[in-house]
Formats: C-alpha cells, sequence, structure tokens
C-alpha cells in the first residue's frame, strides 16, 4: 500500500482545524498587550547589540570560551537487551588545547549496571506516593542514563576549569537538567565555578517551560492559560531581542536567571539561563551567544554545534565499535534486533 | 599531508590540514614497501566542514565567522585540502593508507624532469607544480625562462622545461593544438626563437605574416633580450622568392593552377598534355597563348588565309603554327584553355614565377630561420614546390650516403606552419598533403622534421597526427576537438577537461620523449610580433591623423564663410592634395567644429561661418 489512506487524511485535517481554532482564532489578546502584560510582570525587554570583536576580545582579556556538550548512543532495542555508550567533551576555542573527553558505558546486562537499576527502582518505589504506580525498571534504566550523561558533562566541565580557567562555559541546554539529574557532582561545578569566576551558561534549543502563562494567569485569556511559553513566544520578539525574566515564580527555582532571546531570522526563541550569582552578566553573555549565533541559523551559537560535531556518537560509528570489539556471537545473541533485517 | 582514503596501484588521495595542494605539483609518497613512489597532483579540493554548501540547511555568516575568531577559534583553520596524486609508474600493489607524504627534493626528480642541459635544447618554459623543488635546482637551469603575468615579466618559477631537440631524431614531430588566445602562436615563437638559438636550419610558412623576429619584446629588461637578426629571414612569396617554372613537374604545375582557382577535369587534362618537359614560362605561356588565340581563329579560317595567300611572311609561319598546334591539341575545349590561360596570368600577376627559392635553400645551408610569407592560397603550393625541392636534395643526400656514395652535402632542417590543417588536411586532397605526409612518415630517417600548428586538430590528417611524436596542447574549447586530442595523445580525462580552462600559455605537453603529460607554463617570448596593434586603436589614430591634416590645411584659410568658401577650396585642395568640392569642404568644416578644432558660428545670411578657435 503505498497511497496515504483517506482515514489519515481526514484524521490530520481534522487535527489541523483543531489546531487552527486553538491557535489563531482565539487568541484574542494582540502580540503588543502581550508584550506589555510581559514587561510589566515578568520580564524586561532588552535590545541586544552584537558585541564587536574588540569587545569580546577585551571582556576575555585573554581567557578563553568553553563549550560543553554530550552524546548518547544505544545499540539494541528492548530492555534489557541493549548497549548504551555515553560520552561528554569539553573544547576549548584554544586551539592549541585538546578537548578533554570522558566516556561511559552502560548495559542493563551488565551486573553492577542491572545492581544500580534495581536499587534505584526500589527506592523510587518507595518513594511514590501513588501505590498503585509502579515504578519500572527500563523506566529507571532510562533515568539512570540521563543521569549518568549529566555527570559525564559536568565532569568534563570542571575539569575544564580546573585545567584551563576560561572566562566561560557554555552548556548545551538548560542548566536545571545537570541540576536535577546529578545534583551532587553539580553542585561541585557551581561552587567551582563561582570560586574561579568562570560563568556557566546553559543554552536552551527547545523550550519546554510554561513559566509566562502560570505566571500570567490572572491576565490572560481562558484560552491561552494552558499555553507553552514557546507558543506564546513565536514571532513576539523581535530579531536581536530578549525578555529577561524577573523573579518569578518558575521551577528553575531559587538558583537560576533566566532569559529568551531571539537570536535569528526564525520567529522561533531559545532560552539561556545562567547562575543567579553571576546575573549582573547576563545582557554581556546574551549579547555573546547573539554575537556567535548566524543570522540563518538555528539559534544556537555555533560553537555548541562545533562542539556537537567533534562529541556526537554517529550511528556508524557505533556500529564500526561494536563489530570491532564485541563479539559477533554475542552481539547477535544480545543486541541484535530483527527489525534492522527487513527488507522493505 | 598524509595518503586518506581508498588507494590503488595507480592513484591515492592525500590530505592536509595545513598545505594547499598545487595542481601538477609532484609529491612523495613515504611508503618504504614501494621504495617511496613519486605522484602528481591531478586534481585538487579544498573542504570546511563548518561551511558546508547546503541549500537547505543554515548558512555561516562572516560576523559569527569574525565572533568565533575574537574568541579565538578560526573555523578556517577547519580547512581540510584533498589532492588526487596519480603514481608516475604503477605500483605492484596499491600504496599503504596512513602513510605520510613529502614534497621530494630536486635530485629526486632531476632525472624524470630534466632530461637536456639548457644549452643544448629547447629552452620552452617550466614545469608547473615544481615551484617548491626549483630551490635546490643547479644553478645553471636558474633564471633562464621568465615569464609572463599580466603583461609583465616575472621569475622564472620552478624547474625548467627544457625540450630535447636531439630526441626528435627518435621520436619526431611537433605538434602545437590549441584555440585562438591560448597561446599557440606564442608557443611557436618561443619554440623557433629557442631553434634559432641552436642554429637549426628552419623553413617558416608564415600565412599571417607575424613571424618576424626583429622587435625585441619591450616588456623584457635590456639583458635579456636577444638579437636575432642575423638568425632568420623573412622572404615574401613573389617580391623575394618564387617558383623557378622550368622546375616544375606537370603535377606541381597543376597544383599551382589550381591553386590559383580550381581546376575541372578538362583543364587537368588540358595541362598534362599541353605541358611538356623542359617548358620554361614563356614556352607554356606562349603555347597556351597561341592555342588559345589559334581556336579564336578556327581551323578554317586558318587553312582558307594560308591557301588564298592572305598571310605572309612572319604571319604564316605563326598561321601554320596555329594549325599545327591546332591539330595537336585542337579537341581541348577553348573555355578550359582560356581558364588555364586566365590562372597562370593570376600565378603571373603574383610574381610568382619571378623569383627562385635559391635563397630559401641559401638560408637553409646558412643554418639560419627562414620565414617564408603569402597568402594561404599561394602559400600552400609554394610550399608544396619549396618542400619538395628541398627535402628531395636532403633524401638524395642521405640516399646516397646509405648507399656509400657521393653526393652534395645539404643539412637537416625544420618546417614550421601555423594552420597545419590547411597543409595537410583529412578528406581531400591539398597540394601540401602528400609532401606533408612524406616527411611525416619518412622525415625521421632524412632528418627533416615538422613543426605544425593547428587549432583544429581535427581536420589534420590522420596519418600526419599519428606521427607527431611530440603534442603541445594549449587551451581548447570545442567539443571535438578535445574528443581528437584525448584520442590522439595521453592526456587524462581529468585533464581534457581541463583544456576548456587553461590559461593562455599554459599548455599540456603530451611526449613520447617524457613518457607522459606534463603541465607547462611557456616562457615570454623575446620578441613580439609586429602587429600587435589593436586595429581598432589604430582606427582611432588614424582618423585623429586625417583630422590633424585637415586642421592644419585650413587654418590659415579662416574664417571662411557662405561667401568666401568657393574662393579658398582651390589653396586648401592643393595643400591636402585632394579634390573636395563645397559641399564636402563644408562637411570636413562641420566635423571640425564638432570636434572642436575650430568654431562654427550662424552668419546673418543664414549659413555658417568657420573661425579659429579662441
Amino acid at each position: 500500500m503505498f497511497e496515504i489512506t483517506s482515514g489519515l487524511k481526514s484524521l490530520l485535517k481534522d487535527c489541523n482545524q483543531k489546531l487552527k481554532e486553538k491557535y489563531q482564532n482565539q487568541t484574542n489578546l494582540e502580540q503588543e498587550e502581550l508584550r506589555d502584560l510581559i514587561a510589566q510582570k515578568i520580564g524586561e525587554f532588552v535590545t541586544l547589540t552584537e558585541m564587536s570583536e574588540v569587545e569580546i576580545e577585551e571582556w576575555l582579556a585573554g581567557q578563553e570560551v568553553v563549550g560543553v556538550d554530550g552524546s548518547i548512543n544505544t545499540l539494541g532495542k528492548n530492555y534489557p537487551h541493549y548497549i548504551t555508550l555515553l560520552q561528554a567533551l569539553a573544547k576549548s576555542t584554544d586551539r592549541d588545547k585538546e578537548g578533554i573527553i570522558k566516556h561511559e558505558a552502560f548495559s542493563p546486562l551488565l551486573d553492577e549496571d542491572r545492581e544500580k537499576i534495581r536499587k534505584k527502582t526500589y527506592k523510587d518505589n518507595l518513594a511514590q506516593e501513588n501505590k498503585d504506580a509502579i515504578v519500572y525498571p527500563q523506566e529507571v534504566a532510562g533515568k539512570i542514563k540521563s543521569s549518568l550523561l549529566a555527570a559525564l558533562e559536568i565532569l568534563v566541565a570542571k575539569e575544564s576549569i580546573v585545567e584551563w580557567n576560561p572566562k566561560l562555559i557554555m552548556m548545551d541546554g538548560s542548566l536545571i537538567r545537570y541540576q536535577m539529574q546529578a545534583e551532587e557532582e553539580w553542585q561541585e561545578l557551581v561552587e567551582l565555578a563561582l570560586k574561579n569566576d568562570v560563568f556557566l551558561v546553559g543554552i536552551i534549543e527547545e523550550i519546554g517551560t510554561n513559566d509566562l502563562s502560570k505566571n500570567l494567569a490572572d491576565d490572560l485569556p481562558d484560552k491561552m492559560i494552558e499555553m507553552y511559553d514557546r507558543e506564546l513566544l513565536f514571532g513576539l520578539l523581535k530579531m536581536e531581542e530578549m525578555i529577561k525574566l524577573k523573579e518569578i515564580n518558575s521551577f528553575k527555582g531559587e538558583t537560576l536567571s533566566s532569559a529568551f532571546l531571539r537570536t535569528t531570522r526564525d520567529p522561533g526563541v531559545i532560552g539561556i539561563d545562567i547562575l543567579k550569582e553571576q546575573e549582573q552578566e547576563i545582557d554581556l553573555i546574551a549579547a555573546l551567544v547573539q554575537s556567535l549565533t548566524p543570522a540563518a541559523g538555528r539559534g544556537i551559537p555555533i560553537w555548541l554545534d562545533i562542539v556537537d560535531g567533534e562529541v556526537r556518537i554517529t550511528d556508524k560509528m557505533m556500529e564500526l565499535l561494536i563489530d570491532n570489539y564485541l563479539e559477533p556471537g554475542l552481539k547477535q545473541k544480545l543486541l541484535h534486533a530483527k527489525s534492522l533485517d527487513r527488507i522493505y | 599531508m598524509q595518503v586518506v582514503g581508498l588507494t590503488t596501484q595507480q592513484q591515492v588521495y592525500v590530505a592536509s590540514q595545513k598545505r594547499k595542494f598545487r595542481i601538477n605539483e609532484m609529491l612523495k609518497i613515504i611508503d618504504s614497501e614501494l621504495d617511496y613512489p613519486l605522484g602528481e597532483v591531478v586534481e585538487t579540493q579544498s573542504y570546511n566542514r563548518y561551511i558546508p554548501l547546503s541549500m537547505d540547511k543554515s548558512f555561516v555568516d562572516q560576523g559569527v565567522i569574525e565572533s568565533l575568531k575574537s574568541i579565538g577559534y578560526n573555523l578556517a583553520e577547519d580547512e581540510i585540502n584533498i589532492a588526487k596524486v596519480r603514481l608516475l609508474e604503477e605500483a605492484p600493489y596499491p600504496i599503504q593508507t596512513g602513510v605520510d607524504v613529502d614534497v621530494p627534493s630536486f635530485d629526486e626528480v632531476k632525472d624524470l624532469l630534466v632530461k637536456e642541459k639548457p644549452e643544448e635544447g629547447l629552452v620552452l618554459g617550466v614545469i608547473k607544480g615544481t615551484e617548491e623543488m626549483a630551490a635546490g635546482m643547479d644553478d645553471n637551469l636558474k633564471g633562464i625562462a621568465p615569464l609572463l603575468k599580466d603583461e609583465e615579466v616575472i621569475e622564472q618559477q620552478g624547474i625548467p622545461f627544457n625540450f630535447e631537440l636531439k630526441a626528435m631524431h627518435k621520436y619526431p614531430h611537433i605538434g602545437i593544438i590549441g584555440g585562438s588566445g591560448s597561446g599557440k602562436s606564442f608557443g611557436m615563437r618561443v619554440i623557433l626563437e629557442e631553434l634559432m638559438k641552436l642554429e637549426i636550419p628552419t623553413i617558416v610558412f608564415d600565412p599571417h605574416f607575424e613571424m618576424d623576429f626583429a622587435t625585441p619584446f619591450s616588456a623584457l629588461a635590456k639583458e635579456e633580450q636577444v638579437d636575432f637578426n642575423d638568425k632568420f629571414a623573412v622572404y615574401q612569396i613573389g617580391q623575394d622568392v618564387g617558383v623557378n617554372f622550368a622546375e616544375l613537374s606537370t603535377k606541381d604545375l597543376t597544383d599551382l593552377l589550381a591553386a590559383a582557382s580550381d581546376l575541372s577535369d578538362s583543364m587537368i587534362n588540358a595541362v598534362q598534355k599541353l605541358h611538356l618537359k623542359r617548358d620554361s614560362l614563356l614556352t607554356f605561356d606562349q603555347r597556351l597563348g597561341d592555342l588559345q588565340e589559334a581556336q579564336r581563329l578556327g581551323q578554317n579560317r586558318i587553312e582558307r588565309d594560308l591557301k588564298n595567300g592572305a598571310v605572309t611572311g612572319n604571319q604564316k609561319e605563326e598561321y601554320n603554327n596555329y594549325l599545327g598546334l591546332l591539330r595537336e591539341f585542337g579537341d581541348l575545349p577553348a573555355s578550359s584553355i582560356s581558364g588555364l590561360a586566365w590562372r597562370l596570368g593570376r600565378l603571373k600577376r603574383e610574381g610568382l614565377f619571378r623569383h627562385s627559392i635559391d635563397q630559401i635553400e641559401e638560408g637553409v645551408r646558412g643554418r639560419k630561420l627562414v620565414v617564408i610569407q603569402g597568402p594561404i592560397w599561394l602559400l600552400q603550393v609554394f610550399a608544396t614546390y619549396a618542400l619538395g625541392t628541398l627535402y628531395r636534395k636532403r633524401r638524395d643526400y642521405k640516399d646516397a650516403q646509405y648507399r656509400c656514395q657521393e653526393a652534395d652535402y645539404f643539412p637537416p632542417f625544420v618546417v614550421a606552419t601555423d594552420e597545419a590543417h590547411n597543409f595537410a588536411p583529412k578528406g581531400y586532397q591539398s597540394p601540401a598533403n602528400k609532401i606533408i605526409k612524406e616527411i611525416a612518415q619518412e622525415g625521421r630517417k632524412y632528418g627533416t622534421f615538422l613543426i605544425l600548428a593547428t587549432q583544429r586538430p581535427t581536420l589534420l590528417d590522420e596519418t600526419v597526427t599519428a606521427q607527431l611524436n611530440t603534442k603541445f596542447v594549449f587551451r581548447t574549447v570545442r567539443a571535438t576537438d578535445i574528443e581528437t586530442i584525448k584520442q590522439e595523445t595521453d592526456l587524462t580525462a581529468d585533464e581534457a577537461k581541463r583544456l576548456p580552462y587553461l590559461r593562455s600559455g599554459d599548455a599540456f605537453v603530451s611526449s613520447a620523449i617524457f613518457g607522459r603529460t606534463l603541465a607547462i607554463r611557456i616562457r615570454v617570448a623575446k620578441t613580439t610580433s609586429p602587429h600587435t596593434k589593436n586595429p581598432f586603436e589604430e582606427l582611432e589614430e588614424q582618423s585623429n591623423l586625417e583630422l590633424e591634416l585637415l586642421y592644419e590645411a585650413i587654418v590659415n584659410e579662416l574664417p571662411i564663410a557662405g561667401n568666401n568658401i568657393a574662393f579658398k577650396l582651390e589653396a586648401i585642395n592643393q595643400r591636402l592634395g585632394v579634390t573636395l568640392d563645397v559641399e564636402q569642404l563644408r562637411q570636413k568644416l562641420n566635423l571640425l567644429a564638432e570636434e572642436g578644432l575650430i568654431v562654427a558660428e550662424d552668419s546673418f545670411l543664414g549659413d555658417k561661418s568657420y573661425q579659429v578657435k579662441g
């Protein structure tokens, strides 16, 4: 069957209609009004000026910028028959400094990892308030993987401070992720960064928060109360404009300061967050982010793309590694997914 | 530099982050098991993975690249240079991937690239891609091939390309192929200069009237200039050299007449009948004229007049002669005879028969370069005759020598011509075809060599093309010609693809002497063609000159107005040496006024008056 069935077509048409009603016809709040509202209650609109090369050099004063990113790739499909490789990289803009790279492997098939899963499943189930909802080991394994990656990224970030003492570390994704997924390690990194005056900034490509509607609930029309930040902010900011969020009720809580930026011609926005203790520099850091972002790009600084390109464990690489270092018999027995042998 | 990716016995890819590759440069592959093979870069590429060419994805703008630079990271340094390297000699098994690659030193490539001492060979230019190796070169190879870049002479860059002239004995004949503006004529000039340097007897057929070596190239420093004046001579057909009619064979004569204008079959038949052995121009011309007259009079009238005694004395003798001619040749159509007479007349008017080729022979014997100029139609037949004669002399000498007999010495010589496809065309007979073909096939034995330049190799006789053991291929755009070049040379598909983009003066040399294709740049010519002046500039200059003369002629007669123009006309005409009428003079005056040399004012009489300016 190579034609799209009419059933699927009409379902999608239906979907489209519903979304259109929700977002177009009933957004009875003008953009200007929304801007005013935000300006009054939540944050401050700031126009970013790109930093000139001289300004950047002055600000850095010989120190460098470090980008931190991690990558994760898994061979095998179903719990517990998979193996995951993790890799994190801290890369300095100074070409002479070789990147700091850390690796980790994780597989529920290995006894020590299975033990971790078992313990955490037990703990999480105990902590569960609703006793009917059971936490399954596969979920826990997923969480452990995320924590491992976060911890690995924090590790290379820490090491980069010790070794290079950079001016700024850019991390891929919100800093809150590290705080939640690897709390202890995160605390150590924060302390180290504050002690050495290293700025930490998280660059958030996909904004998943709903802080705006939460804080503006009383003033927004009913239909907009449920909206996420990315929906409300789409097209609201002009290019090179930023909203600096005030003290608001956010799940990021007390420790971080954040801002929304539109760095590109694309009407979507990105977010940045930095440590509360360093928030006085947010304007400068935002300007730097702006300067390093191609106007036609996807919104995040090119430096993170470069780091990402270097750290990424591609499927091809994964395959090569497994084929080279894992016995074929084991691979076939434990990890091979039948779906890969599909002909069509 | 490192060998990367898939390798074969013939070629490898070499990548480097720091070093850019130059096309045609030589590289040494550090594969100890294969004894460090040498290779030549045949294709270069450069890539930066952070600045990809993508239509649908984002594009990294300059601003970001600059900002990145100021935080210490230069994207440009992520560039990767890749070269496709073809091994000079096939290896027994593929090169090891990952081995280092280095630039060879001069000594390592010397035997491959320098086949001849510069003072004994033709120093035609430099081998491209050898710039880095040239540093360790022997002193006698330095500074002998200055180059031309943007109209300026620059120093020699790279190892000189010395063509081993003596190897022509084994691998005879040179072809020069290239479109207009490709540097073909310029390459020919350099080759001829070098032949003069070695005092090789050379005959040049020059249909373009450009092979004159008297004017030194002005951009060249004084000490670099060479005076060739006693090494060459220029002769024009009809003016200085010509054909000795008595030496012509019937075939030669037919060709000559055909060159004046095509011959019909019956005309050819007529020549064959009319031309007798040891005919001089006078006897042949007279026979032709008499026959024409006889045919005009008609046999009946001649017989009648002879019978009734209407002609006497000389005239009677003439009439008897006519009668004899009519008996012998009367069946030849009168139109063919008059056609032949007209053709012979044309050749006579060109002065073709007034001179001989003695000067050419003398030049060749004196180890000079002899340039023969003439319109191409005449040059072709003249070449047939002159080459036939001189080649025969050389052949007779050599044959006698082979037979251990005494014979007059005649030196070996080189024949060079442009537009060679006119001399030896493919597909149809041309007068010179036979002799050129003969020299192409047998010249090696007798020490007679061809240098044939053409922009249409496809139109050149295939037997001749096949005998050109060395080919200089300049820029060529026409697809059929590129196809021919591919078939006739060892140029690879990659090199053939580059042909339409070669710079003027760059060429590939495909030569049995080197055994492989070399990319070269022709050196700057030491002399310059006499007519390099742009015809449009010349037009402008000429007009200005005429205006000046006109102004000189009228300036003293000013003011000129309607009432005195006729009066002044005579004096002006006298001074100009032409006859203008009043209207023409008025036009000229208007022209001068337009150019701002004089002032034209409307006079109260309704016409114009012309005043001195200022």
